[in-house]
């Protein structure tokens, strides 16, 4: 497969994290409550609680996305190594 | 990182007029400062790589690109996600976001050039030149609250923040720490891919050899 398309793929699980939260979140405000709940909703400090939780929730997701990307390539590159050995001492 | 989940979660006290959607500013922020700290890096690396042409140099500017991309992603969906219960949208065409999307075209261009040239110096030497090109965009991002008028809040740290700033205590002690974790996390994480980019250009040139005889 073509490089960048197998690094695009790759992309898709955490896009899709993305796209969900944002959807979840975007749904709370398309079933929007009456006038006086929105009021109340206003003046309580916590309403947006579930903005803050979306914003650890998606950091961390993309934090570990890349750990879990640099130990796929550390796992890759330690394949290579084992293979150029093989190569090598057949050679000798 | 635990510390400062529990300081931003529990310690650190609660706006008045923003509520707890204030308190994305402890992540937002820290995360800013590493992606303009990032195109820093990576356009000083470039610049040492065109002179010294030592792949060392060549490897800490493109750890610091792929950190910066990540980085940059970051800035743009916290940022989304606080603009929406504050400004009601989820985006808005201000100069501060625009320059900041700009600055994540610039990360991924920095990467697609990678991708695309040849290995070797030549594409080395491309992508050094959209890096230093990018770097121009970090202080207009930083100080477009200044030059424009704009619906992003103004500046309230760093040299040009204003000295009326309305932050208590708590909350700059909050951010410091969160500013310091970031940083350490992100200086961590890019000695760790530095080492693992040598490592990728020892085996690109073994393979080579290998191929060769």
């Amino acid at each position: 497969m073509y490089p960048l398309i197998s690094r695009s793929l790759r992309l898709v699980p955490f896009i899709f994290i993305a796209v969900v939260s944002m959807l979840v979140l975007e749904k709370s405000f398309v079933f929007s409550d009456s006038p006086l709940v929105s009021q109340a909703k206003q003046n309580d400090p916590d309403a947006n609680l579930k903005y803050l939780f979306a914003v650890f929730f998606l950091v961390w997701a993309l934090f570990f996305g890349y750990i879990f990307f640099l130990s796929r390539r550390l796992k890759e590159m330690r394949n290579e190594v084992a293979i150029l050995k093989k190569i090598i001492s057949e050679k000798e | 990182m635990l510390v400062t989940i529990y300081m931003v979660f529990m310690w650190v006290p609660t706006e008045q007029n923003l509520g707890v959607s204030q308190r994305i500013f402890y992540v937002h922020v820290p995360l800013g400062w590493i992606g303009m700290v990032s195109i820093f890096v990576v356009g000083i690396a470039s610049v040492i790589h065109l002179l010294t042409k030592k792949n060392l140099w060549d490897a800490i500017a493109y750890s610091a690109a792929e950190l910066g991309v990540i980085f940059a992603t970051l800035i743009l969906i916290t940022g989304a996600v606080w603009a929406k219960p504050v400004w009601g949208v989820w985006w808005s065409w201000d100069p501060k976001l625009t320059t900041t999307l700009i600055l994540w075209f610039v990360y991924v261009g920095y990467l697609m050039v990678r991708s695309f040239s040849p290995r070797g110096s030549q594409g080395r030497r491309y992508a050094s030149v959209v890096a230093l090109l990018g770097a121009i965009d970090a202080p207009i991002i930083y100080l477009a609250s200044i030059w424009w008028r704009t619906a992003h809040p103004n500046l309230n740290i760093g040299p040009l923040a204003e000295a009326d700033s309305d932050l208590d205590s708590k909350m700059y002690i909050t951010f410091f720490v969160s500013l310091i974790t970031f940083t350490i996390f992100y200086v961590y994480v890019m000695l760790e891919r530095i080492q693992m980019r040598k490592c990728e250009d020892d085996l690109d040139e073994v393979h080579q050899y290998v191929s060769l005889n």
